[in-house]
Parts: C-alpha cells; structure tokens; sequence
C-alpha cells in the first residue's frame, strides 16, 4: 500500500456530560491512500460523525479529543497551533456534511459561500475569488454559475445544495475530504448521480475520500476499504471486497444481512445499540446483541486483531476462525 | 421588494384608521363635557345656555359617527384643534417639539447599540466567563430599574457630585448624555442578553462548524456567519422596543426639561389641555407605526428568504 495521505491513530473523543462521561470515539485508527476511498459505516449514533469532527478537531465542549494522533502531511492535526489548523481546514482536508440545507449559510448568498474560502486562504481579491469559483460550477456542469452565486441557499433544490456544498469543498483542491453522509438527504436518483460526480473528482483531483454513511449500498459503488463502527470503536477493517465477502465479526455479518434484497427476508439486528454513557470496557460492546457471545465475551474486550491480509477484527471469536477451527 | 412594500403600506390603513378612532373615543370617554371644559379653560364657571350653544356649534349633539367623520376628516387636513392653553395649532406644538424628542430617542438608540452589540457578542463567545455574568447582572438591573430612579441617580453622580455634566436642558452633546442614557442602559441591557442568545443558537449551526472547516479566520466566521443571523430576532425587536423607548421618553424628558413632546405632554395632562393630548396619542401612534415599518424592511433586507420569497 503506498505512503498514507492520512493516518489516525488510538483517536479518542469523549464528551463530559453531567450525567457521565460519554465515550464517542474510542481508541479509532486507520489510514487512508491518496486517491482511496474508505468508508466508515455503522448504526446512527455510533461515533462516525464524531470522528469526523475530530480530524479537523471541530469537536465542541462538552466533547473533547482526550488522545490520539491526526497525521497528514507529516503533522499531527491534533498537536497544530490554532493559526496552522486553520491553514490546513478547507486547503488539505475539507469537509461537507449532510444536510447541506442547515450546513449553507441562509443568509449569504452561494457565491459569497464560496469566494470567501478562496479570499481566506489564498487571499485573492473577491472578484478574482468569484471567477474560480463560477469556473468549478461551470466544471461540475452546473448550469447558470453566474446566476446559482447569486442565489441564496433556499432558493435551490437539495441536490443542488449538495453540489453548491461539494464544490465548497473541493475549490481548494484538497488531498483529503471527508463527507459526512452526504447524499442521505437526497433521492435515490440524485444520490447516484452525486456519488458518480464525486468518484470522477476523486480520480481528477488524486483525492483520498473518507466516506462516512450507514447506507452499504454506497459503500459497494464507492469504497476500496471499509471500516465499521460499533459503539464507538471499529470492531471489523479492511478491502471492501473483503469484508463484504467474507464478513468475521458478527456484528458486521448482521449489518450485511439487513440489507434489504428483492425475495428474500429482511433480518434485523435483535436489540438496541448500547448507550455510550458509562460502556463498561471489560467486555465486548456487541456483547448483549451477540448471537455467538460466549464465556470470554463477558471477560475481556476484545482487541482489532488481524484474521486475514489486511482485514482487522475485534472479536473473540471471529467467524472465519471459527470455520477453520 | 416593492410589492412587499405596497403590502405593507396597504396594512398601515386599517392600523391608522384604528388608531384614530381609539384617540378620538380617548376625548369622548374622557369624563366632562368638552364644550364646558373650553369655556371653562378662561377661568369662568359658563352657564348652561353657553354651553348648549358651544355644543351644537361643535357639533356634538350629532351622533358620534357623524362627529368621528368631521374630525378624521379635519385631522387628515392637518387641523388637529388648538392648545387649550397656548391657543395655538397643536400640529405646530407638537412639530416643533419633535426633533428635540427624536435626537434624544436616536441618541438612546445609539448608546443602546455601542452598548448592546460588544456586549452581547462578547457574552455569547465568552459564555459563562466573569463578562457574561456581568451582563447578566446588568440585564437584571437594566430590567429592574426604574428609568426616573436611574435618571435622578445619574443626576446626583454626575451633575451633582462629579459636576462633569449638565444637570438639565436641552443645549451641546454633554446635555445628550446623561437623558441618552437614562433611557438607553434599560434596553441595552435586554438587548444583549438576546443578541447573546442569538448568537449562541447561531454558533451551534452546522454552518458555523462549515465555515470553520473551510479555515476561514474566526472573525469572519462571528461576523459574517453568526452575527448576521443572530441580528434578525435583534432587529424584529426593536419595533417593539421603540414603544417603550417613547414611552419612557415622556418620563425621561420630564426629569431632565428636555423640551421634547413627551415633556409637553405631561404638562398637557396636567392642565387638562385634551387636544393637545389627544394630537400627540394620535402623533405617536403615527410615528410608532411608522418606525415599525422601517424595522420591518431592515428585517427584509436582512433577511434573503423574506426578501425573495420562499421556493421562489
């Protein structure tokens, strides 16, 4: 695998509440190859959004990034004066989020939106900032650049707001984006059309994309590697083809077999995430919804432990091992 | 936006009409007999037959609606009657009176702003912190207080003690200061505590967290990004606020002489001089409704979604 854009190691976030400590993000590692996807994929409320966050250490009190490692370039995110990170958000790693309705400013116009992050960062005069900013419009075949910068967020449909927000992203030409769930908010048809759009920007720019989403469908059209999330820790990694083939850890074979398919009969996950306030760590989170948990499930949490080439899993007893054993 | 405008306009008839007709019932319900209290004005008990005269020549001896007709339509000529007690037009009493009572309620209004915004701002990014909670005691105070018991007490500090300032009257920027803001600090206060809550629900958007992903410097993010929005319930407000402005306007003026109409107007109530009263309940109706009109198209231009229509 070549040199990693990005790498991301024991990242832990935790919020303080007053009812305790919730733990968000524990103990999250991976990395990323320029111009590779991974996608990171789990149950709402997992820690997905959170992990985003923190690479860019977005995160808000009461949550706070309590350990871990952000490296891009050779820094560590984490460890970056305010004035450096600054330089870094939007220029090397850039962010879209879901719903680009409540994520685009209503009040300034789309233009502005989007001048303005080429003003701060290259500190081009506004008009010149505007010409760049038509020309991606123009390049992601948007129709009428000109008029879409003068129009306010409102005034376009969700799709568009999408792709206003994705060319925020990417007027910059970074090395990584992280998309959160960034076609959840759209129909099917605009999803698809969006996340082909990304795939050619990807392969233009030589992009590393970290592609955060609970749908497995676009994990299949879009990810190389695949990372699932269970209560804030990644209980399975690795090639996407992999994992989905060959799924070890019986939370990821659940979430594969809920997916619905024409014919055949759709299988829930018995239980409830568990809730991520006081998450006892002296046992394996999926314990109270394992159909295989055993005596050592309540003994000891298990650790992400490599079961095939590049396929990580933290399961006691993983199902290829099974098998084989 | 020029529809919008028209709109507006269109909804300040039925408002104006309401408003007249309240301030002309005002002189009707008021206990006594206007045409005894004008012949009464000289001084002179009048006998009945002087008054029944004074009454059939005012026409009040025909049905209201008829007399409600006569006087809005005087009114609307720009005959609002004469000062009982100066005997001139009350329309020319009251003009000439206004400006000083705009330039104290401007002056309010600025001091009200220069104190409200930093603060408010200041609050918001700094919550919890020793500025907060000082703004939040001086909310409390600014609500609390009374603005003549404020306005005597700023009297006694600077006037009287420090002498650095003018005890009353109407004259250079230093008699501005201390009326401005005995009827400013109240509405300062308030205002940040909401430009402080406006700005919190702002911060806490998903644009905010875009914009700071997109590395733009955090004074761009406050001011363009949060401020904006956080300024439209601040704006909506003040229309609102401008009621209590002129109504504080009457006590503040009475304290300090500021020869304003609120001044005038108490001195009207208590000599009993109803047209001026009932001009300048009349006055201030148009001018409440009118400065709400002026807020409101700020609001619009504030505002891009009312602006240009929603789904448009």
């Amino acid at each position: 695998m070549a040199t990693p854009v990005l790498r991301v190691k024991n990242l832990s976030t935790y919020f303080h509440t007053s009812q305790g400590v919730v733990r968000a993000v524990e103990q999250v590692s991976f990395s990323l190859a320029p111009g590779k996807t991974l996608c990171l994929v789990g149950e709402s409320g997992c820690g997905k959004s959170v992990t985003a966050l923190s690479l860019l250490r977005l995160v808000e009190p009461p949550g706070k990034i309590v350990s871990g490692e952000v490296w891009l370039n050779g820094r560590d995110l984490l460890k970056l004066a305010s004035s450096e990170l600054r330089r870094v958000r939007g220029k090397e790693v850039a962010l879209v989020f879901q719903d680009s309705l409540t994520s685009l400013n209503p009040v300034l116009t789309v233009g502005l939106q989007l001048a303005e992050t080429v003003v701060a960062h290259e500190g081009l005069p506004w008009k010149e900032a505007r010409r760049r900013a038509a020309e991606l419009l123009y390049r992601l075949g948007l129709p009428e650049p000109e008029r879409l910068m003068r129009s306010y967020p409102f005034q376009l449909s969700g799709g568009m707001r999408q792709r206003v927000s994705l060319a925020m992203a990417l007027l910059l030409r970074p090395r990584v984006l992280v998309a959160d769930e960034p076609t959840t908010a759209l129909d099917v048809t605009v999803q698809a059309q969006i996340l082909a759009e990304l795939k050619r920007l990807q392969r233009e720019l030589g992009m590393a994309l970290l592609l955060i989403t609970h749908d497995l469908g676009v994990v299949a059209a879009m990810a190389d590697e695949v990372a699932v999330m269970y209560a804030g820790s990644i209980v399975e990694c690795g090639p996407v083809t992999e994992v989905f083939e060959r799924p070890a850890h019986p939370y990821t074979r659940a979430l594969l077999r809920s997916v619905p398919r024409p014919g055949e009969e759709l299988v829930p996950i018995e239980g409830q995430p568990p809730s991520l306030l006081g998450l006892p760590d002296d046992r394996c989170p999926f314990l109270p919804r394992c159909p295989e948990a055993r005596e050592e499930c309540r003994k000891r949490r298990p650790e992400l432990l490599k079961v095939a080439p590049g396929q990580l899993v933290a399961c006691h007893y993983p199902y290829m091992a099974r098998d084989e054993g | 936006m020029l529809g919008y405008l028209l709109k507006r306009l269109l909804y300040l008839v039925p408002v104006m009409l309401g408003v007249s007709l309240i301030t002309f019932l005002l002189i009707n319900l008021a206990p006594g007999d206007p045409a005894g209290l004008i012949l009464r004005s000289g001084g002179v008990e009048p006998t009945r037959e002087a008054v029944e005269a004074l009454r059939e020549e005012l026409g009040l001896n025909d049905p209201l609606y008829l007399q409600y007709g006569r006087w809005l339509w005087r009114v609307l000529h720009g005959d609002w009657g004469r000062s009982f007690r100066t005997g001139r037009p009350v329309v020319e009493e009251l003009l000439s009176r206004f400006p000083a009572t705009l330039e104290l309620a401007l002056a309010a209004t600025l001091f009200m702003l220069c104190l409200a915004l930093p603060l408010g701002i200041l609050s918001a990014l700094y919550r919890h912190a020793w500025l907060d909670h000082l703004s939040r005691l001086g909310a409390l105070l600014g609500a609390s207080l009374p603005g003549f018991w404020l306005g005597l007490v700023l009297i006694y500090l600077f006037a009287v003690k420090l002498r650095v300032l003018p005890v009353m009257g109407r004259g250079g920027l230093e008699h501005l200061v201390l009326p401005a803001v005995t009827l400013g600090f109240g509405l300062a206060a308030v205002y940040a505590r909401i430009l402080r809550a406006g700005m919190l629900d702002a911060l806490g958007q998903d644009y905010i967290k875009v914009a700071r992903a997109k590395g733009l410097p955090e004074k761009w993010v406050i001011g363009r990004h949060a401020l904006k929005n956080a300024l439209l319930p601040v704006v909506t407000l003040l229309g609102l606020s401008f009621g209590h402005l002129l109504g504080g306007v009457v006590i503040v003026e009475t304290i300090f002489a500021w020869p304003g109409v609120g001044k005038f107007a108490v001195d009207s109530i208590f000599n009993r001089d109803y047209p001026v009263i009932q001009g300048y309940a009349l006055f201030m109706s148009v001018v409440f409704v009118l400065v709400n009109l002026v807020v409101d198209l700020s609001y619009v231009l504030l505002d891009p979604r009312i602006r240009l229509g929603k789904g448009s």
